[in-house]
């Protein structure tokens, strides 16, 4: 086993497709370590063991071959959505149910947080693969039939995750989903009612939405003079994020560094991260992070136009779209431009099962690079 | 792929270009956001200056210097319970992260998950001990009714801060409103630094502090407990702290001139409706590169100078804020940017306390008998003014009854509802009452430099005139010229001055002597009054009555004492002043010659030798002086300190039931039946009686009583006159016997702290009466001044209107 990890990270690094990915990654791991740091220098050493394991994970996640692994997906997939069903039984926090609080101080950390498992984002990867697995053999979509399956397999998890509640990663399954239907070759006739009926159903759904998610819809819009708490609340975070982003300059600024260090952005280690990059590093900062995640996708889909077969064609498209999906979806609530959600941003907000979630991702994105069928030669593991 | 490529670069350049303007375009405007939200700006405290007397000893540490060594009103330090503004209103956010705190550091309850479970109960738990702080607090004081005491605080912290943030909010829109913007740029909730600070809840006696401080140290939160320990105690938020205190280590010496504080009100405050009113603390912005603004403003929970020296001189004691910026967090002590605060200035006084201690010590000692009037009651309401003649200083300035500085807390309400006695009252400088015969030496000087007398002139006095009676005995003083008509105070004598001077001549030296005008010294002082050509209303004899100082003249002792000062002075009236320093006037509307001032001195010289005052003053040293007996009116009172009401009764039928009702010392009494308490409106119009039925039939008036108040007002030494010394005792009676002995009593005191040198010089015997010889030359010792031309006598007479010679 330590020959065949020893020939991996070898061949990782040797293989020319990986190359921009790592480095992607590597820097927003980077540009997390020191955004974390500015509010809690004592999160940002857990940060770092959560990217030490995260490397652990993808190392891990490249020694079977990416097909071995789509052998397991239903197995995977099924696991992932019990686990989702059960944490709708924890009692939760906030009136939230995301959580299995698993140990308080799993890795050694003092005082506050602890290590919560979050299905969910296990449920974005069995989701993908199930998908990618059930599309792999179908070369048209011809029928409403055949997105009947698939359109189920996003559903599950979707609704699941709908009702703990947690829109921001519920709304990612259908996104993901449509960028792999169309990788799978969907025909945009087919691809458009999809769109409408999901159209149709959102709107249907906003007004059982809860009172804080709509509030944060409106959010969006600057007059933000209201007495409902929820909407005041959302125009809170959104104001405060404004300012920590604009107070950044250009290459940022002390002013709003002290904004961010007395805690008036709230989240700012974690779903507003990108609004603490902004105010200590500035647009320079925040232009760089864009354009990471930018590279990261063009690399990825660079591996994905490159392999020919279809699983992990569709494997790559999913997981790339989902990490960046989850990003800009991140980075467009901070700077006001989307409703602010719940969720992440990749590599970079803290947390352990956000990022060995992603360095999974990321595991298998580069398992597909190194084992995709290229013109020349040689496929390791074939 | 390329389809999802071209969508994500779409929204990828949304991002950036929504960046780009925020963070290039609008940068500043941001960072200014940020750093409102970061750096607060505090207001540092000032102490406000001391009072101090005229006494001064070099200063040890630096030889050469002088250095004033008794303060009279001085900031003290002293220790107070305070509370902070979150705990009194028990606010959800300070008492949750007090409740995470105390969980965290008290019972180590490290998970997070825990903590969330217990926290509504450990919130529960804090409030529950807040709320019952005012009894534990009352408890340990052992003061049964500060908890209700402490109850009422809260409401006055609460309306307070309300009112502060109201003010805020008026100050925004009004600038908004200049600045042409509708819609002011403020969030209305954003905090108050008072929001987030301590507030005085108890202040502790001196005499309680010490143990009492230790053990309540102990309960509460110790300011110098770190920040960390001060979340464990009990009563989070309520903490033993320091403060500043008016402290008056005389007590009640001078309280009159050093005066009292409090609180502001809001009509204080400048503002539309009120131009003259003190402005209002305006904090500069540090941020900006040019801080503006006025920390010598007033916030509505300041105290300010109420009477006395602490009003008059308010704007040099106050002092000025300092300010700092702090960034939020930061270490205790640190600040970015900083305005020191600027201590008031001190201030001296002319008085020397030493002095008036003595002085109002021997005038309270009941051996002493200085307060004993002719009615044989031994507390008469004393006033007495020792002026400096050669700069108009006030040496010592003394009313009687008084009240106590250190103990203006507790019986302030006590002795502002005493109408009767009214101790609040500057007698020395606020009340005018009519000055009576000590009038009588201005008035010689008047008629004297005015020609309309010489001082040989003989006047024939019957014992009366005009229906004033004249006290020399049933046949009056018969034919006295001016030495023996000042010696021996004719009236007839006097009121023939007062007749040949006429109004508006009388008016002209009133004027000139200060008299109907507020002398100008620093603290609060009425006016007096007297009657010119130009009054209306003015009765056939009031010239010749003013010159016997009754009729509608009024003057202060203050003004007394000027006016005497005045004309030693030769005619030029200096603004008496209690401040070293402040600047004094100098005014001379009319000149007296040296000679005419040697008659009239030689006059009240033998006021003191052989006069009226003979049996009052034994001095060694030479005096001299006037007195008065001065008839005049004061208000009286019901037995529970409530004026009495005279009612005019007209038409005294009930229209309900038609009976007669009789008026009697504010009390309607029904022929049959209780008596009715009436109110009466400030025209003197009874509006309703006690039940509320209008009753608009009734006229009432203050009943007041007729009295003499006895005057003296004399200088000393008698040839080389340094200090003037005006007295009255209200109702006291004759001046000679009553009001002789306090000035008696004042040059003791003067001799006695080296103010003047104690003479020893053998009593004076009386002089003989001296008639000037008429015929001699003007200005020889037979004829000193004022002689009469023969041919100017008709007009003379027709001027006084021919009264008798």
């Amino acid at each position: 086993l330590i020959d065949r990890t020893r020939a991996i990270v070898i061949r990782l690094l040797t293989t020319r497709a990986a190359w921009p990915v790592l480095v992607c990654v590597g820097l927003l791991c980077a540009a997390s370590i020191f955004a974390i740091r500015l509010s809690s220098p004592e999160r940002a050493t857990r940060q770092e063991i959560h990217i030490l394991l995260g490397i652990g994970v993808l190392i891990v996640a490249l020694i079977p071959s990416y097909q071995f692994i789509g052998r397991g997906s239903l197995v995977f997939y099924i696991l992932s959505m019990i686990l989702l069903a059960g944490v709708l039984l924890t009692p939760g926090i906030n009136g939230s149910r995301r959580w299995y609080p698993i140990g308080d101080s799993l890795f050694g950390g003092s005082g506050g947080g602890g290590f919560q498992l979050q299905p969910s984002e296990l449920a974005k990867i069995a989701f993908v693969l199930m998908l990618a697995r059930y599309l792999r053999y179908r070369k048209e979509l011809n029928t409403f039939s055949d997105l009947l399956i698939p359109s189920v397999f996003m559903l599950i998890p979707f609704v699941l995750i709908l009702v703990e509640p947690d829109h921001g990663t519920a709304l990612l399954f259908p996104a993901v989903f449509f960028a792999m239907l169309i990788a799978a070759g969907i025909k945009l006739r087919y691809l458009a009612t999809v769109c409408m009926i999901a159209i149709i159903a959102m709107a249907a759904y906003y007004p059982l939405m809860p009172a804080y998610a709509r509030g944060r819809i409106f959010a969006l819009t600057p007059t933000t003079q209201t007495s409902d708490p929820h909407l005041q609340r959302a125009a809170w975070h959104a104001q405060m994020s404004a300012i920590a982003i604009g107070s950044g300059g250009l290459t940022g600024d002390p002013d709003g560094v002290k904004h961010i260090k007395q805690g008036f952005l709230p989240e700012s280690h974690t779903d507003f991260i990108f609004a603490t990059i902004g105010a200590q590093f500035g647009f320079m900062g925040c232009a760089i992070v864009v354009l990471l995640y930018f590279a990261f996708f063009a690399a990825a889909a660079d591996i994905a136009i490159s392999t020919k077969e279809q699983f992990g064609r569709l494997l790559a498209v999913g997981l790339s779209c989902m990490i960046l999906f989850q990003a800009l979806i991140n980075m467009c609530m901070t700077v006001q431009l989307a409703p602010i959600v719940g969720i992440t941003l990749p590599f970079v907000s803290y947390g352990g099962s956000s990022l060995l979630t992603n360095m999974l991702a990321v595991g298998l994105l580069l398992n597909v690079s190194l084992r995709r069928q290229s013109k020349t030669g040689f496929h390791f593991g074939d | 792929m390329l389809i999802l490529l071209a969508a994500f670069s779409l929204v990828m350049v949304a991002l950036i270009v929504r960046l780009a303007r925020w963070q290039i375009a609008e940068g500043g405007t941001w960072q200014v956001q940020a750093a409102a939200y970061t750096d607060r700006h505090f207001v540092i405290p000032t102490s406000r200056g001391t009072i101090y007397d005229r006494h001064q000893i070099e200063d040890p540490n630096n030889p050469g210097k002088m250095i004033s060594d008794r303060p009279l009103a001085v900031d003290d330090p002293c220790t107070e319970l305070q509370i902070d503004y979150r705990a009194l209103n028990l606010e959800y956010r300070w008492l949750k992260n007090v409740a995470i705190q105390r969980l965290k550091k008290n019972q180590n309850v490290t998970s997070r998950l825990e903590r969330a479970k217990r926290l509504p109960d450990e919130m529960q738990a804090i409030a529950d001990s807040l709320n019952a702080a005012p009894s534990k607090i009352a408890m340990m004081l052992g003061a049964k009714d500060a908890e209700s005491e402490i109850l009422d605080r809260y409401n006055d912290i609460r309306e307070r801060v309300s009112l502060l943030k109201l003010n805020r909010e008026l100050r925004y829109f009004n600038k908004a409103a200049d600045e042409g913007n509708p819609t002011p740029d403020i969030d209305p909730d954003s905090a108050l630094a008072e929001e987030r600070s301590f507030h005085t809840l108890w202040r502790l006696d001196p005499g309680e502090q010490g143990e009492q401080e230790r053990k309540l140290r102990l309960v509460f939160e110790d300011v110098d407990v770190d920040k960390e320990s001060r979340w464990l105690r009990d009563f989070p938020g309520i903490v033993v702290g320091n403060a500043k205190r008016r402290k008056y280590p005389y007590g009640d010496t001078a309280a009159h001139l050093i005066g009292t504080m409090r609180p502001l009100r809001r009509e204080d405050l400048a503002g539309r409706d009120n131009p003259d009113g003190v402005p209002t603390l305006d904090v500069p912005d540090l941020r900006s590169p040019d801080p503006r603004g006025n920390l010598g403003g007033y916030l509505p929970v300041d105290e300010i100078g109420a009477s006395g020296i602490e009003a008059g001189k308010e704007s040099e004691l106050r002092g000025d804020r300092g300010v700092k910026l702090v960034e939020l967090g930061a270490q205790e002590g640190t600040y970015t940017k900083i305005i020191e605060p600027k201590p008031g200035e001190d201030v001296r006084l002319t008085i020397d306390v030493e002095l008036q201690k003595a002085f109002a010590a021997s005038l309270m000692d009941k051996n002493k008998h200085l307060r004993l009037g002719q009615d044989g009651s031994d507390d008469h309401a004393i006033a007495s003014v020792i002026l400096r003649i050669a700069d108009g200083e006030i040496i010592a300035m003394v009313s009687l009854p008084t009240y106590d500085l250190s103990k203006w807390d507790e019986k302030k309400s006590e002795w502002l509802k005493d109408a009767e006695n009214a101790p609040l009252l500057n007698r020395a400088a606020q009340s005018a009452t009519p000055p009576g015969s000590t009038m009588k030496p201005l008035i010689a000087a008047a008629a004297l430099s005015e020609r309309l007398v010489s001082p040989a002139e003989r006047i024939n006095c019957v014992g009366h005139l005009y229906g004033v009676k004249c006290l020399g005995g049933a046949w009056g003083h018969g034919a006295e010229a001016m030495h023996d008509a000042l010696r021996e105070s004719c009236n007839v004598y006097f009121m023939t001055m007062g007749e040949r001077l006429g109004l508006e001549r009388e008016a002209k030296w009133f004027d000139a002597y200060g008299l109907g005008r507020k002398a100008g010294i620093e603290i609060g002082e009425s006016a007096g009054s007297y009657s010119s050509n130009t009054t209306r209303g003015v009765g056939s004899h009031e010239a010749a009555q003013q010159g016997m100082g009754q009729g509608r003249v009024t003057t202060t002792p203050l003004q007394m004492a000027n006016a005497y000062a005045t004309m030693l002075r030769g005619g030029v009236w200096i603004q008496p002043h209690l401040v070293i320093g402040s600047p004094v006037e100098r005014r001379q509307l009319v000149k007296i010659d040296p000679a005419v001032l040697e008659v009239v001195k030689d006059g009240m010289r033998a006021v003191v030798t052989s006069g009226t005052a003979k049996k009052g003053i034994r001095l060694k040293m030479a005096t001299a002086g006037k007195t008065g007996t001065a008839e005049s009116f004061r208000p009286v009172f019901n037995e529970d300190g409530t004026p009495r009401w005279k009612i005019g009764v007209r038409d005294a039928i009930d229209p309900e039931t038609g009976e007669k009702i009789r008026g009697d010392n504010g009390q309607i009494v029904r022929e049959e039946g209780p008596l009715v308490p009436v109110y009466k409106t400030r025209n003197g119009r009874i509006v309703h009686d006690a039940r509320g039925r209008p009753i608009t039939w009734y006229v009432g008036q203050q009943e007041s009583v007729k009295g003499d108040d006895a005057w003296f007002v004399g200088y000393a030494p008698a040839d080389k006159p340094e200090y003037v010394i005006a007295t009255i005792m209200e109702f006291g009676g004759h001046g000679g016997q009553a009001a002789a002995p306090i000035f008696e009593e004042a040059v003791k005191q003067l001799q006695a702290h080296g103010y003047l040198q104690p003479l020893d010089v053998p009593r004076i015997t009386p002089q003989p009466r001296r008639t000037p010889n008429p015929s001699a030359p003007l200005g020889t010792e037979e004829n000193p001044v004022g002689k009469i031309q023969s041919d100017d006598a008709p007009a003379i007479a027709a001027a006084t209107g021919g009264a008798s010679r």
